[in-house]
């Protein structure tokens, strides 16, 4: 038997309430002054009760006793019991909160599933957890069934994949060895065999209630929403793809609340029931794209997705004078950079010639003056192997023919990094030589124009900002993974708006095939009942105890054997 | 003391109540000698109607007793003997303690009708009666004398009555003994509530030599008290006090004590042939009283 109060403050209820009745019993009686003819009577009529004592100090111990039992069984009825007849084993219900569960009542009958069984669950064993963008418990070890009602007030399917299967898996990994663990899966999706067959012996999953499936005949959805650098090389412009899946799915797209013109979208080639469209140049100005699904079906929340476009200026760059041609024709070669004479984002220039000591520069340098052959100067708060893992990709690096370089120039040709005022990048005009067929090499341009992007400081873009998933940029100039504000890996946790590091905003959409379309896997075996345990309510026998206990002290009270 | 726990004379010389008693009668079956003339029949031989022996003449003797029919018949000369025809003394033994004045209605306004009915039934046939009230101790109010005019006194002397403090039965007996009274009819109105017990009680009416009659004042809620819960119970003669949780098993205890007094009391008036008469206080005192003479006349 187990109790809502902890057995510390049932047991230390049970001791005050002993010694309370003690005293009680101890205590002098405040007797009602009356005026009679005669105590002769009363006089011996004590005499007489007085002979008929238990103990000779304990007056009434019968009637203590008896008292004692009737508030014992009354406060152990406060503290709330359950019996259940199991091993010791733990019992956690996921609830699936997912988008599955907005079709039709599901959310509530599975709640209605929930609330029916989760009473016959050993009390201090069980935990519920609702499964949706996060997981959180809405009833923990020791708490009231009364909470789970209070706590599941106006929850609803959110508008994120499933994450029942993630949240079963962390929960074998985390679990106490040796303690036997079974899981109720309430709602509709199933479990797929590779996590079933991971469980360990001591491990058993069953479904609470009956099974809606996971499928909704006839859904349709957009099960991607994503944006690319535009083909037609238009730096200040992306081009949007928008995937669906079911049949008849005419999607409506609106930018910033207009509509897109039709004429921009290309419909690609159709795989099964997935629809691919594709729109081109779309102005990447920070604008919101919104895909609808038009006409219903049975699962609303995944007809819609939005995505905040990226915001792609030009990098204005100043030239230096006497640099090699090469670089100049990089440059102007790039759509996202336009040559300026002043006011630049960012310097190119030779050293020596004037620096700007707030600019951030891109500068070639005499070999014998610096020992890498690529020195990047890096903000002070970055770590500067963090710089150089990241650049090495992202500046096209790995593409320089460093043998070539070293054989020519007699030195150790090398990557270095340092923490400095503001971001630079001075490499050896070495680089640039005829000799040497960096210039000419297609890592060069690519090599300028990743340099300059990581100069200015323009960050890249997510292609697409999906539900539980973590948010990644595309372009490789800035970090590949998005962070949050606390510095954690971002990953909305629902659709809609999130915040980014540095409190960009960004907006997340379902985009969940799994949701969508699911696959089949097999469902689940409802919990058999002699795997749930057998649970009764002990206060009514205590309450019937009790009665019965008051009715006893009452005819021992009328018949005169306790005061 | 509230006034109205005991009678005004008024109330008590009721010509109503009084006249409902003339028709009962105390008859002695023979009084005590030395009497004063009146209608009981003594142990004394005089001038009586009615005959009751012969006896040898001795000198000094009244010739006119002579019984010449029988000096004719036998040469001898008897006197005829007639029954003397005196008084019965009645000593009425008034409780006056504190007990008989509590409660609602107190006893002591029964007590107080019924010993004014016994004074007036017996100097109505020209018995000497006394008042003898007592408490702790006994004091002689009216001195036994006959006279149906001495009625007003008593109801006067009754409705004055003070209440005493407690109750002596054993001192007050005592006490009532040492008056050396002729041997009459005593009459003890009184609850019989002694703080020393019942058993002291009835050890010390054993020693009364005169003819008993016990009037019980006594009400329902003696028998059975309706008492439930805590009380601090104080004697109103003494002060004590008891603290009774009146409890089933308290009550019945206390109906056993009381049915005990009410045996002792009951088993001494059949031992000794004392007459009892219950007297509920909270009923009509004269129909009570009627049923104590049976025939309209109670046989001492």
């Amino acid at each position: 038997m187990s109790f809502g109060l902890s057995m510390g403050v049932l047991a230390s209820g049970l001791l005050a309430l002993a010694g309370l009745l003690f005293l009680l019993q101890r205590l002098r009686v405040r007797y009602q002054p009356r005026r009679v003819v005669t105590t002769l009577f009363w006089k011996e009529a004590l005499e007489e009760a007085r002979a008929r004592v238990f103990v000779r100090r304990f007056r009434h111990l019968l009637a203590y006793l008896l008292v004692l039992v009737i508030a014992s069984l009354l406060w152990l009825g406060f503290g709330d019991p359950t019996w259940t007849e199991d091993d010791d084993r733990d019992w956690i219900v996921l609830v699936d909160g997912s988008a599955t569960m907005a079709v039709g009542s599901r959310m509530d009958d599975a709640l209605d599933q929930l609330r029916e069984q989760v009473g016959g669950l050993p009390r201090d064993r069980r935990r519920v957890l609702l499964c949706q963008g996060r997981v959180r418990p809405v009833l923990l070890p020791g708490e009231h069934g009364d909470i789970l009602e209070h706590r599941l007030q106006g929850v609803s399917p959110e508008a994120c994949p499933s994450s029942v299967e993630r949240t079963l898996r962390r929960l074998i990994k985390a679990r106490e060895p040796g303690r036997p663990l079974s899981v109720l899966i309430c709602g509709g999706v199933g479990i797929r065999e590779q996590t079933l067959d991971l469980l360990p012996a001591d491990v058993s999953v069953f479904r609470l209630g009956t099974d809606p499936g996971a499928a909704a005949p006839g859904n349709r959805g957009i099960t991607s929403l994503g944006v690319t650098p535009a083909s037609s090389r238009t730096w200040d412009h992306v081009d949007v793809l928008v995937e669906t899946r079911g049949e008849n799915n005419p999607v409506a797209l609106t930018l910033d609340g207009r509509p897109l013109p039709v004429a921009a979208t290309v419909q690609l080639q159709k795989h099964g029931d997935r629809n691919r469209l594709l729109v081109r140049d779309v102005p990447a100005r920070g604008g919101i794209i919104e895909a609808t699904l038009e006409g219903g079906d049975p699962l609303p929340l995944d007809d819609r997705a939005r995505l905040r476009l990226p915001e792609r200026a030009n990098i204005r760059v100043l030239l230096g004078s006497g640099l090699d041609p090469a670089v100049g024709l990089a440059l102007q070669a790039d759509p996202g950079i336009r040559i300026v004479t002043g006011n630049p984002d960012v310097v190119v220039h030779r050293e020596g010639d004037s620096e700007s000591t707030t600019t951030p520069t891109l500068t070639w340098v005499d070999p014998a003056s610096q020992a890498e052959a690529i020195l990047l100067v890096h903000e002070e708060e970055t770590s500067s192997r963090d710089v150089l893992l990241q650049s090495f990709d992202q500046l096209g690096l790995e593409d320089v023919d460093t043998s070539e370089l070293a054989a020519q120039t007699g030195r150790v040709v090398s990557l270095g990094a340092r923490p400095g005022p503001r971001r630079n990048i001075r490499a050896w005009k070495t680089l640039l030589s005829s000799d040497y067929n960096f210039v000419g090499s297609r890592s060069f341009p690519l090599f300028v124009a990743a340099a300059v992007r990581w100069l200015s400081g323009t960050e890249g873009f997510p292609a697409f900002v999906a539900a539980g998933e973590v948010v990644r940029h595309t372009s490789g100039y800035s970090p590949e993974i998005i962070r949050d504000r606390s510095g954690a890996e971002l990953r909305p946790a629902r659709a809609g708006q999130v915040a980014g590091e540095g409190g960009h905003a960004l907006e997340a959409s379902l985009l969940d095939p799994g949701t969508t379309a699911p696959e089949s896997v097999p469902a689940l075996a409802a919990a058999p009942s002699t795997a749930l345990p057998t649970g009764f309510d002990p206060l009514t026998l205590i309450g019937l105890a009790a009665m019965l206990l008051l009715l006893v002290e009452w005819v021992l009270y009328r018949t005169g054997r306790v005061p | 003391m509230p006034e109205s726990t005991t009678l005004t004379k008024r109330e008590l010389f009721d010509p109503e109540f009084l006249e409902s008693l003339t028709r009962l009668h105390v008859l002695a079956r023979r009084v005590a000698r030395s009497g004063r003339p009146a209608e009981q029949r003594s142990q004394d031989m005089g001038s009586g109607v009615e005959f009751r022996d012969f006896r040898p003449y001795s000198a000094g003797d009244d010739f006119r007793a002579i019984d010449w029919t029988v000096y004719r018949r036998l040469r001898r000369v008897f006197l005829r003997l007639y029954e003397e025809l005196e008084d019965l003394p009645v000593y009425l033994l008034v409780d006056r303690s504190r007990s008989l004045f509590e409660e609602e209605p107190p006893r002591i306004r029964a007590g107080l009708r019924c010993a004014l009915a016994l004074a007036a039934i017996s100097l109505q046939q020209h018995d000497s009666v006394g008042l003898f009230p007592f408490g702790a101790d006994l004091e002689m109010a009216i001195r036994p004398h006959a006279g149906k005019s001495r009625l007003g006194r008593f109801a006067e002397t009754l409705a004055g009555l003070e209440p005493a403090s407690t109750t002596d039965f054993a001192k007050t007996l005592r006490t009532f003994g040492s008056m050396r009274l002729r041997a009459g009819l005593c009459v003890i109105i009184s609850d019989f509530f002694d703080p020393k017990g019942i058993d002291e009680v009835v050890a010390s009416l054993k020693s009364i030599r005169h003819r008993v009659l016990l009037v019980r004042l006594w009400r329902q809620a003696d028998a059975a008290p309706e008492l439930g819960g805590d009380f601090q119970l104080v004697d109103c003669e003494t002060g004590a006090t008891e603290d009774v949780s009146a409890t089933a098993a308290i009550v019945d205890a206390y109906k056993k004590s009381y049915a005990r007094f009410d045996a002792r009391i009951t088993g001494y008036a059949r031992k000794t042939g004392a007459g009892l008469l219950m007297l509920d206080t909270d009923q009509e005192v004269l129909p009570q009283l009627a049923g104590l003479f049976e025939h309209g006349s109670y046989v001492v």
